[in-house]
């Protein structure tokens, strides 16, 4: 059985956004890593394969030179190959043409489960696994804490708002990661040397026969939220100040 | 066996010639390797290390172990084994990124650089074929905890002067050993010692013992100051019999085993020191970003800036000098290698080279480290001095680097004496030097020729310093020569003169680096420039007072006058703003919250 | 036809998601602006009822797709009865609420209208020419704006960022659509829907924390405290003189010597806000504290506040969250 995996360097979520220049994020300060979730994916793939379950790891990113850190990453964690798509051009790209590409890619390898993490922390789209999973036909489970694969099916616990769904699907099947899915390792230091001998290529769209399409929706400004200004303190009697607070950390705040 | 050697990776030779700065390795310098190196050594940290910190302060052997065993299972005791003998063999830079960032660890920083160093390495450039196949694949994945006992009740600096025995049994099959040893790293955790002892009282010689030997016992733990997290104990020996299979390299040349150990000891301890230094720096900047007095962050204040900038140039030369040594360590192994294979032989002839360059590290680290922590808990002020606050046992956990390795006293005899034997014995061209220098003090000096390069105010003075000591060598060499015996007596001018060549190759090592980001571009090389100018402020400062001390020490009347008047046409130091250079450079660590100069995010 | 916008009406234990009157307060000026009609979707089995329910959103349409495959809910199932609908309805336009269902579903429909979307919306620019939504990234320290490109297009909408709409007066009509999901191209199994039971949150993990200071006045002061955060499914944290005084477990104190957390919401009662508290907790992103002391410093980074007492002012916010989170 063969595992790919989406991946995806990303900021980490430590890290403190500044606008450049020109108002976009400047990336030339901040750390970046593998996306947390595709860790996760990336770990569970290489359980899978320690299980004997799977037979082989191929890690797939969509991203510029820099990328190839992260892609030598998974392979010092376990991944067997990892394959770059150049992404000269597409560095304003929309989720509907990331998961083109990728599914092109995806294709063209051939696989029996498609792992990812369920959502990018830098972007926070949610997007493009399932949009590959859709390009591919193939089912999905979404947001998972828990895998089992076996007999050409893979069963999933997935975390829905409040309940878990457990479902079956049959291969070939993408699964997302959550973040209980597992605890990803960090490399040792005799695969980190073994990683060097590990296959990572690069590759262009065209070379999957994908000529990218145009993005359907476009970034036109980023914004840092407004600093702090005091608290805003609520007058009254107790259950009327418990009211306006409540509301308030409704309908401004939005954090309930 | 003589080996081949550059001209710049000529012990010492760095006082008498000017260094490319394009053969210089630094920090900047990583491969990818080296940085996914670093980063599963912090995730070792975070994960493994930090959630059981004060457990681990407690000293639960058990506990310390298994951590043990965890960091061999991150392949990290890996670093330095031959890959025929399950390690991977790595560089010394490659092992340096490891131990720097371990080096934050307290306690276990030290038994892991016991398990590594001193615990392993005897066996690995002095064992037999049969005793590596036997101990270093066990050393390498964890499964046995080395340890190294040297020390003994009456020999410290002295440790050739141990007391313990050995003598051979009557069927020839074993060596019979009695006598103790005192402040054993690992002592009450490994499983495999290096114990050194006298044949027939006079042979000085290794052996390796094994947990369980009869009549080897091992004494409690020592009540210490710092390192906590450490086991150290007593090792007692009472007619232990060693099989003869047990001797490390030749009866009667343990001295080579145990003086050649030591060199690369002690940059190891150097670069670890330096990744303590970042930490206690780092902790600083993020406490005094958030404490407030006066309506103010503490970080805010011009008095914590200056001890900010202090620390960002100690963190900076010390880790320049650092990767400086280890690449040319490393430069000089695989230059040997190219006539053959870079054998152990050669790596311990390349070692003995540069173990001047060894020594240096090892104090500078040491003292930078001291002064760091100490600023440290003062920035926390009162909450600095609670246990609850990490700095608290960084303060503590410092003192130690001063003293084991061999003392700072001791290192700084070795680095001076060192130096004048290979003076007269040739091997360093000094005295031509020191003649050149003194023939041109009669004439007006010849200026320095700075014209077109960065940081030529810095290279002045690192050229003037040279010259300073040079000539106050000179002279002082010269009231003693030819009876080395005599100024091995003179442990000040010993001293003194050591702290100069220290402060010459600190800031040297800082100004290479700085000059090689100039000439790379990069954004921050403002930064750089600031940390070297910051650091030439504080070592130009004791290579003019060692100097001064050193003439008024050893000359008078008018020969003094003379002299002193020599001393200021080289004392010539540019002129820099402390209280304007020092905030700048203390700002770009507080945006960073840290180490300003992290490679690796 | 295509400017018609509809809104995918999510059922959740027999009931209309909250988060549905959202969606057309926030489709109804697209709508407008698009010159379109707006079209509630139920997809289910059984959901008669609902739907008349729906039919009171204020939509100007509502329409139903039953069939026994959408018994269970599954993404595959959803996005074709979704996206085959809204073609039959000709809507250029779809509105999901960022649920978990949501992010299951949406973007498959997308992706098999070969259209564009934008997720976890939570709030419009402007609806003329192409609209241009507002949207959290990098964890929410930052916004974007984002515009659409194409007049037909997906968005999913983050709860509670638009205000719900009013009620309809008169019920909008109700159609019931003839479209079914292929059943052999239904591969998905739902073997099983646990309901998770609220278990204990972990400090450094919760998305809120309920923190309690000196103020509570002993141990039975956090015992005062757990029904709160029980009721928003927070953790407890404290504050140091509270682990000291021996109120709670040292495991629960935030600040420089203890954890460092970074909640969504950090409610903090009757702790003063010394600065090694706020160490650990400064960089929540909604902060509220409740405290008899104006002067208390916790105030000085608090978003939001109450000067009183806390054994006050607890029972009454219990009451209204209970209401708004289950009522
Ligand atoms: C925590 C800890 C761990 C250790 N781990 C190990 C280990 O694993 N293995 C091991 O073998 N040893 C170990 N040691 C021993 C350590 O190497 C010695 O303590 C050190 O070499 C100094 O020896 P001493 O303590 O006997 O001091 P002494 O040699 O008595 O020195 C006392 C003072 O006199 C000074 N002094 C000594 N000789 C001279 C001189 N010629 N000229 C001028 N000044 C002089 C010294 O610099 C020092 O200031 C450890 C020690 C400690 C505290
Ligand atoms: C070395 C050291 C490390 C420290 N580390 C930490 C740490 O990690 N975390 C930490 O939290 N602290 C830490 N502290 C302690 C810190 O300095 C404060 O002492 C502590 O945070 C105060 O806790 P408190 O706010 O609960 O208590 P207090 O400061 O006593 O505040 C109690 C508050 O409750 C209010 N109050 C009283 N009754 C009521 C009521 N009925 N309703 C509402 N409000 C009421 C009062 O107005 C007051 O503001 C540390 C201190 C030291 C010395």
């Amino acid at each position: 059985m063969k595992i790919v995996v989406l991946m995806k360097q990303t900021f980490t979520t430590e890290a403190r956004i500044e606008l450049d220049g020109s108002g976009k994020p400047n990336d030339s300060k901040v750390k970046k890593v593998v996306n947390p979730y595709d860790e996760f994916a990336v770990e569970e793939a290489i359980q899978l394969v320690e299980r004997k379950v799977a037979e082989k790891v191929t890690v797939v990113c969509l991203g510029p030179a820099s990328a190839e850190e992260a892609l030598r990453q998974c392979l010092a964690m376990g991944a067997d190959e990892a394959v770059r798509v150049d992404s000269a051009g597409l560095e304003e790209a929309d989720s509907s043409v990331v998961a083109s590409v990728l599914a092109g890619a995806v294709k063209s390898m051939g696989y029996d489960l498609l792992l990812a993490g369920y959502v990018a922390v830098d972007d926070n789209a949610a997007q493009v696994a399932v949009r590959v999973a859709e390009l591919l036909d193939i089912p999905q489970i979404n947001v998972v804490s828990k895998l089992e694969v076996a007999n050409g099916t893979a069963t999933g616990w997935r975390e829905a708002d409040g309940r878990t769904e457990v479902l079956e699907v049959p291969l070939p099947a993408l699964v997302t990661a959550d973040k209980s899915l597992n605890k990803p390792r960090y490399p040792t230091l005799p695969n980190i040397m073994k990683a060097k001998k590990k296959p990572l290529e690069i590759k262009a769209p065209a070379d999957f026969g994908i000529n990218p399409p145009a993005s359907k929706t476009r970034v036109v400004k980023y914004e840092l939220p407004p600093p702090k200004s005091g608290a805003k303190i609520f007058k009254g009697t107790p259950a009327e100040a418990a009211a306006a607070l409540v509301k308030a950390l409704r309908e401004e705040a939005k954090v309930v | 066996m003589t080996v081949e050697i550059r001209p710049r990776i000529k012990g010492y030779s760095f006082l008498l010639e000017e260094t490319d700065p394009a053969l210089v390795f630094t920090p900047e310098d990583f491969t990818d390797e080296h940085r996914q190196f670093i980063r599963t050594t912090r995730e070792f940290v975070d994960q493994e290390i930090e959630p059981i910190r004060e457990e681990l302060e407690k000293l639960d052997r058990d506990l310390l172990k298994n951590t043990l065993k965890k960091a061999g299972e991150a392949g990290l005791f890996m670093i330095e084994v031959p890959e025929q003998y399950g390690g991977l063999g790595l560089d010394l830079i490659s092992q340096m990124v490891v131990i720097e960032n371990l080096g934050g660890s307290g306690g276990f920083a030290v038994a892991y650089g016991v398990q590594i160093g001193i615990g392993s390495e005897p066996i690995l450039f002095f064992g037999n074929d049969e005793q590596k196949q036997r101990y270093l694949p066990r050393l390498a994945s964890g499964e046995i905890i080395g340890a190294y006992g040297l020390t003994e009740p009456g020999s410290g600096s002295d440790a050739l002067a141990a007391r313990t025995s050995a003598a051979l049994s009557e069927d020839g099959k074993h060596y019979i050993l009695n006598g103790s040893k005192v402040f054993i790293s690992n002592g009450g955790i490994a499983d495999l010692y290096t114990v050194f002892g006298k044949v027939n009282g006079e042979h000085f010689t290794a052996f390796l013992i094994e947990r369980g030997a009869p009549g080897f016992s091992i004494g409690a733990e020592e009540d210490k100051m710092g390192i906590k997290s450490s086991s150290t104990t007593t090792l007692t020996f009472q007619d232990v019999k060693v099989p003869v299979e047990n001797v490390l390299g030749e009866i009667g040349k343990g001295h080579k085993i145990a003086l050649n150990i030591l060199n690369l000891g002690r940059i190891k301890l150097g670069v670890g020191v330096g990744g303590g230094i970042k930490q206690a720096l780092g902790r600083a900047v993020r406490y005094g970003i958030q404490r407030k007095q006066f309506n103010t962050r503490l970080v805010d204040f011009p008095l914590i800036r200056q001890k900010i900038a202090g620390m960002v140039a100690r963190a900076y030369a010390s880790e320049s000098m650092g990767y400086r040594t280890s690449g040319d360590i490393d430069e000089a192994i695989r230059a040997a290698g190219a006539h053959g294979e870079p054998t152990l032989d050669r790596q311990l002839a390349t070692l003995e080279e540069l173990s001047g360059e060894c020594a240096i590290n090892k104090v500078f680290d040491s003292e930078c480290l001291d002064w760091v922590v100490d600023e440290a808990v003062q920035i926390h002020g009162g909450y600095g001095f609670i246990a609850e606050y990490k700095v608290e046992a960084g303060y503590r956990d410092a003192r130690i680097s001063r003293i084991y390795e061999g003392t700072n006293e001791i290192n700084r005899l070795f680095i001076s004496g060192n130096l004048f034997k290979r003076a007269m014995t040739g091997r360093l061209p000094l005295i031509g030097a020191v003649q050149k220098i003194q023939a041109a003090v009669l004439s007006p000096l010849e200026p320095y020729d700075g014209a077109g390069k960065p940081l030529a105010d810095v290279a002045e003075a690192i050229f003037n310093a040279k010259r300073l000591y040079l000539f106050v060598g000179g002279v002082i060499a010269q009231r003693f020569m030819p009876d080395m015996d005599r100024i091995s007596k003179e442990q000040e001018a010993l001293a003194w003169m050591a702290d100069m060549v220290i402060h010459i190759y600190a800031l040297e090592s800082a100004y290479l680096r700085a000059v090689k980001r100039i000439e790379a571009g990069d954004p921050p090389a403002e930064s750089h420039a600031d940390a070297v100018r910051y650091q030439m402020l504080d070592s130009t400062a004791v290579i003019e007072q060692s100097a001064r001390t050193l003439l008024e020490g050893y000359f008078a009347d008018d020969s003094l006058k003379t002299n002193l008047a020599v001393l200021r046409k080289f004392a010539k130091w540019p002129h820099v703003n402390r209280v304007e250079l020092g905030r700048k450079l203390a700002k770009a660590a507080v945006e960073a919250e840290g180490y300003p100069f992290e490679v690796v995010s | 036809m295509s400017n018609d916008i509809l809104v995918f009406v999510e059922l959740q234990n027999g009931d209309i998601r909250k988060v549905t009157p959202q969606l057309v307060s926030a489709a109804r000026p697209l709508a407008e602006a698009r010159g379109g009609k707006l079209h509630a979707l139920l997809v289910g089995e059984g959901i008669g009822e609902l739907a008349r329910k729906a039919a009171t959103l204020g939509v100007d349409s509502v329409a139903v797709v039953e069939d026994p495959s959408l018994a269970d809910y599954t993404a595959e199932a959803y996005a074709e009865a979704i996206t085959q609908a809204s073609k039959r309805l000709g809507a250029g336009a779809l509105l999901f609420g960022n649920t978990s269902i949501g992010k299951d579903t949406a973007p498959r429909v997308a992706q098999r209208l070969g259209v564009g979307m934008i997720s976890d919306v939570t709030g419009t620019i402007s609806t003329g020419g192409n609209p241009i939504f507002k949207r959290p990234v990098y964890a929410g320290k930052a916004v974007t704006h984002v515009e659409v490109l194409e007049s037909s297009f997906v968005i999913s909408v983050r709860a509670n960022s638009y205000p719900s709409a009013p009620a309809a007066a008169s019920p909008a009509p109700i159609q019931s659509l003839a479209v079914a999901p292929d059943p052999s191209k239904i591969r998905t199994k739902v073997k099983e829907v646990v309901v998770r039971a609220a278990g204990k949150v972990d400090l450094t993990e919760a998305d809120i924390i309920v923190s309690g200071g000196m103020g509570v006045k002993g141990p039975e002061g956090f015992e005062f405290l757990r029904p709160l955060a029980e009721v928003l499914g927070a953790a407890l944290g404290s504050s140091r003189a509270a682990v000291l005084a021996g109120y709670i477990h040292p495991s629960h104190q935030v600040g420089q010597t203890g954890k460092t957390v970074s909640p969504s919401l950090y409610i903090a009662c009757g702790i003063s806000g010394a600065i090694q508290h706020k160490a650990g907790m400064s960089t929540s992103k909604c902060i509220v504290a409740i405290n008899t002391d104006p002067e208390a410093p916790m105030f000085e980074i608090a978003d939001y506040g109450i000067v009183g007492d806390l054994f006050e002012v607890v029972p009454p916010l219990i009451e209204e969250f209970k209401k708004l989170l289950h009522g």
